[in-house]
This record gives structure tokens, sequence and C-alpha cells, in this order.
């Protein structure tokens, strides 16, 4: 094993979402020598206190050995961190990097062979010599032609997703505040972070929404407000664009918005949104729309919900080292720095699964 | 004109109670089977028409050629004789058992009781009908209503059989309690 890492011990302890206080007493040590632990100030600790961490945080004790550092949030998102408690963005910035660990580890061996790529944008570049403003309609027309996509609605944002060469992480985030977070970290495919209690018809449009932060914000971050406001829009018109939608949406009614919804697999309230952003509704019509959501209760669930849809490519991973690497499942626990009821539930093996042996060899 | 209350018509329709249920409700769930690009196209009535015929077609297929039922069509408005104490029509309604389109005169007609030659005086002109959700894509209930000219004298709503208690009524009472 390498060097004690207390980055991963800081992580481990949010990720469970205790206070360093908490932990102490459950370790049974003063606050101060777990603070220096965490902060890396002195010493590292020994094998025993390493144990006595794995044993309280339930992850392996080579966990706390991983090397590098934990990634914070990225610059967007603002508006919804403010909502949150400390201790949920702790939580929820822990179990990013515990998954994005468990990505890093099995890219090693399983060769990802994506048919296109997540673009990022220079805003300058792409702007040209036209002079022309950046358009969000434009953009997303653009990745709508760049990945081939037909006309009509998207039939699941998470498979594009996985075909162009981003990876979709369902995680507990523990809140409904926030629904989705992405990264992109070099070396590494795109991560989108999606919270796996959201409903699915609000699921695409945080993908979409997470996917035009990737392309519009990563080389050139803007003012807070304007890129939530930009990733909002490229959903929009990525999901639902101006063109095939106009006619549609003519009748402006629950009824009209059921239907486009059950056609484009996104809300009503997504609907609403984009109507409003194409200016086809009156300020009028936009306001008794909310009055009527929020009145039927819609606004936290809406009825006629799309069928969900599944990442695909993270349990391709898992399956490609347990069926053709040859990993048992206490084998990947442990690459993954987990106990193994951890792994299960993470990534659903199946209760009862006989832990896979070692195959005979026949030795000449 | 009938003098029948809504207990003792009820009574005498419970026997078809389920089968009204279902005519409401597959009507609806065959039209949502249509794929969503047409559904798009349709305003409220092309809707309502096209839940119309396909509850006609479960109720034919339902209803027709049981014994004391008589399948009538007065110039183009389509009833079902019950024995001699109900005739039913099949509408789309609100949540009072009023009826939502503009009515044709026969439609009028019946609804204030007017006589056709085709029907015994006695019978209570009833309308069995769905009553959506907001969205108007999901069936809330399926409830008997019966008009006399614009108002409603009373509505019954029918208890889907899977939600049945055995012994117990198979409807509850829906009509509008009037304000103090």
């Amino acid at each position: 094993m390498g060097q004690f890492n207390h980055h991963m011990l800081n992580l481990a302890r949010d990720a469970r979402g205790l206070t360093q206080l908490e932990l102490a007493t459950l370790l049974r040590v003063g606050q101060g020598t777990l603070s220096k632990y965490e902060t890396g100030i002195g010493e590292p600790p020994d094998e025993c206190f390493v144990s006595a961490i794995s044993n309280v945080l339930g992850y392996q004790e080579s966990f706390f050995f991983e090397p590098g550092r934990p990634y914070g949030f990225p610059p967007f998102h603002y508006r919804k961190r403010k909502k949150l408690s400390g201790k949920a963005l702790g939580r929820i910035v822990a179990e990013m990097n515990i998954r994005r660990i468990h990505v890093q580890k099995m890219i090693v061996s399983y060769e990802m062979r994506p048919c296109t790529l997540i673009p990022e944008i220079d805003r300058s570049e792409y702007q040209g010599s036209t002079k022309r403003p950046l358009n969000i309609e434009d953009v997303a027309r653009t990745i709508r032609e760049m990945w081939m996509l037909p006309r009509g609605p998207i039939p699941s944002m998470v498979e594009l997703i996985e075909f162009a060469g981003g990876i979709v992480v369902p995680c507990d985030f523990g809140t409904d505040h926030l629904d989705a977070m992405s990264q992109r970290i070099d070396g590494m495919p795109v991560l989108f972070f999606i919270n796996k209690h959201v409903p699915a018809d609000r699921l695409r449009h945080t993908l979409a929404h997470e996917l035009g932060h990737m392309i519009l914000h990563t080389i050139f971050p803007i003012d807070d407000d304007a890129m939530e406001d930009e990733a909002d829009a490229f959903a929009g018109a990525f999901l639902v664009p101006a063109d095939e939608v106009t006619p549609q949406l003519r009748r402006f009614d629950l009824r009209q918005l059921a239907n486009l919804k059950s056609y484009w697999k996104v809300s009503m309230a997504a609907l609403a949104v984009r109507a409003d952003r194409l200016n086809l509704i009156t300020p009028y019509q936009k306001k008794m729309f909310w009055m009527e959501m929020s009145r039927l209760g819609y606004r936290k669930r809406e009825p006629n919900e799309p069928p969900p849809e599944s990442p695909r490519l993270l349990k391709e991973m898992v399956r490609f080292h347990r069926d053709k690497l040859g990993y048992s499942r206490s084998e990947m626990a442990v690459l993954f720095g987990l106990m193994i009821a951890e792994f299960d539930q993470m990534y659903g093996a199946k209760d009862g699964e006989p832990e896979r042996r070692g195959h005979l060899r026949l030795v000449k | 004109m009938t003098d029948r209350t809504m207990e003792e018509l009820m009574e005498l329709l419970d026997p078809y109670l389920d089968n009204f249920d279902q005519i409401g409700r597959s009507g609806v769930s065959t039209y949502r089977r249509y794929p969503p690009e047409f559904l798009i196209e349709h305003d409220a009535r092309a809707q309502a028409s096209c839940i119309y015929c396909h509850m006609n077609f479960e109720a034919e297929r339902l209803l027709a050629g049981r014994k004391g039922i008589v399948p009538k069509d007065i110039r183009g408005l389509k009833i079902w004789l019950i024995g001699d104490h109900s005739v039913i029509r099949l509408k789309r309604m609100d949540e009072d058992g009023h009826t939502r389109n503009y009515p044709t005169k026969q439609a009028r007609d019946y609804d204030h009781g007017v006589q056709f030659p085709e029907l015994p005086p006695p019978a209570a002109r009833l309308s069995v009908g769905y009553f959506l959700d907001p969205t108007q894509t999901q069936v809330i209930r399926v409830q008997i209503a019966r008009p006399i000219g614009k108002r409603i004298n009373w509505c019954a709503a029918i208890i889907p059989a899977d939600k049945q208690v055995p012994g117990a009524k198979r409807w509850y009472d829906v009509t509008r309690q009037k304000g103090f």
C-alpha cells in the first residue's frame, strides 16, 4: 500500500454525512487528532487507526491509500449550491469523487469506443469572422447535426450521451435540490452524475442541461446566472427544436402539453418554458399556466412520466471486469475500496449471486 | 317522464355497471394508444370524437345482443335502451356530469326529455361518460348522469371492478351539492 491520503479520509467522512466531531466520537479520539489527520498535518495515522476508520466508515483500508486529490464542484451550479447545506454539499462532492475514482479504475482495462465526442466550444473561435454573437439555438442545432440526429424527439438522452463518449453515473445525492452534476477532467470521459430519484421527464432535460454546460462552459466560464440560463436554453433547443415545436405549440393548454410531453418526452414545465423562450405564449398565459401547475401539484411531480432511462455503459464496464477479466465481487469491491454490500448496492449485483471462484486450470 | 330516484335507477342498472365502466375506460385507453405524433395534431374535439367512436365500438361488443338491451340510432343520436327503465348515451363529461360540447337538436331534445317515437315514454334519459384529469389523458372516473334540460338532476360514479368491495354498493353519489 502507498501513503495514507488524508483527502480520502475527508471524502469518506463526507460521504457518510458525518461531522468531524461525530466521527471523532465514534473513533474515540479527540477531534483535534482527527482534524490533523484530515488536513495532513503531522504524522499519518498508524495501521490500527486506519483499521478503525475503515470499520466505522465502511470502506476498505486500501481506500484511504488511493492517490490523487478530490475535485470540487465545477464552476456552474452556483445557484443550486446556495440552496444546499454544507453537509449535503460535502456528501454530493464526496459521492461524485468516489464514483469518479471507480470509473478511473475501470477505464484502465475497459477500452471505450465512443462513436463521436462531446465538443467544447470556444466562444471567440465559434464566433469566427462573422462577428455574430453566439446563439444557443444554433449551437444546439449544430450538435444535433454533428451527431446526425434525425428530426423529432431524442429516444434516449442517456444512450445519446454514452454514444458520444460520456458516462452517466446514477448517484444518491441524499437531496432533491440537485438533479445532476457533470465533470470534464483531462484523461477521463465526460462524467454526468445524476440523482437517481429524479423523475424520468426531468432527467432528460437535466442531462441536456448538463450537456449544455459541458459544451458551452468548460473552456469559457461566464457569469453564473448567464451560464445557467444558457444551459437551460440549450437543453430546450436540443431536445425540442424550434422549427418542429413551434406549430405544435400554437395550442397552449394542459391537454396539448400532455400530448407534447408524450411525444417529446420532456416535462410539461420544460415545454412551457420552451414556449416562453420562443415567444409563443403571452405573459398572462405563462402566469396562468404556472398557477394551474401549482394548484394541481404538478410542479413537484407531473403525470404521464415517460419510461425511465437507465445507463448501460457503467453496468457494461462492471460486467466486463466480472465476466471478461474474471474479477470476483469481493475483488471488485476491493478495487473500488468498498465493502461488498455497498458494491452490490451501487452496481446492482444480484442478491444471492454466488461468489465467483477462480477457474481450475490444467497445469502441465 | 320517469319519477324513479337515483337509487332505484342505479339498482336497475347494477348488472351493467361494470360494462359501462369498461366502455368509458377502454374508449380512453384505446385513444391513448395512438402514436403521440398523431395525438399532438388532435384538438379536444377530435379527441372526444375518437374516444366516442371507441366507446361505441366497445359498447357494441359488450352490450349488443344482450337480453333487454336495444341499440337505437335516432337521426345520428346513438343510444342504448336498457329494459324499459333507462336509455343511455355515451358522452364525455365534467365532474358534475355536464357534457362539454355544443349539443345538437337531438341531444337537446334528449336531455329535455322530449318524446321520441322510438323510445318508451317512461325510460329515464341518462348519460354514461368518462371524466378526465386536467391533462385529459387519464380517466378519473366513469359516471352516470341524469340531465334534465341544462341541469343535472343527479350524477353517480361507478366504482371500477378492481376497487369494489364484495357486498357493497358499486357506485357512489357525486351530485354537486347546492350552496347554502
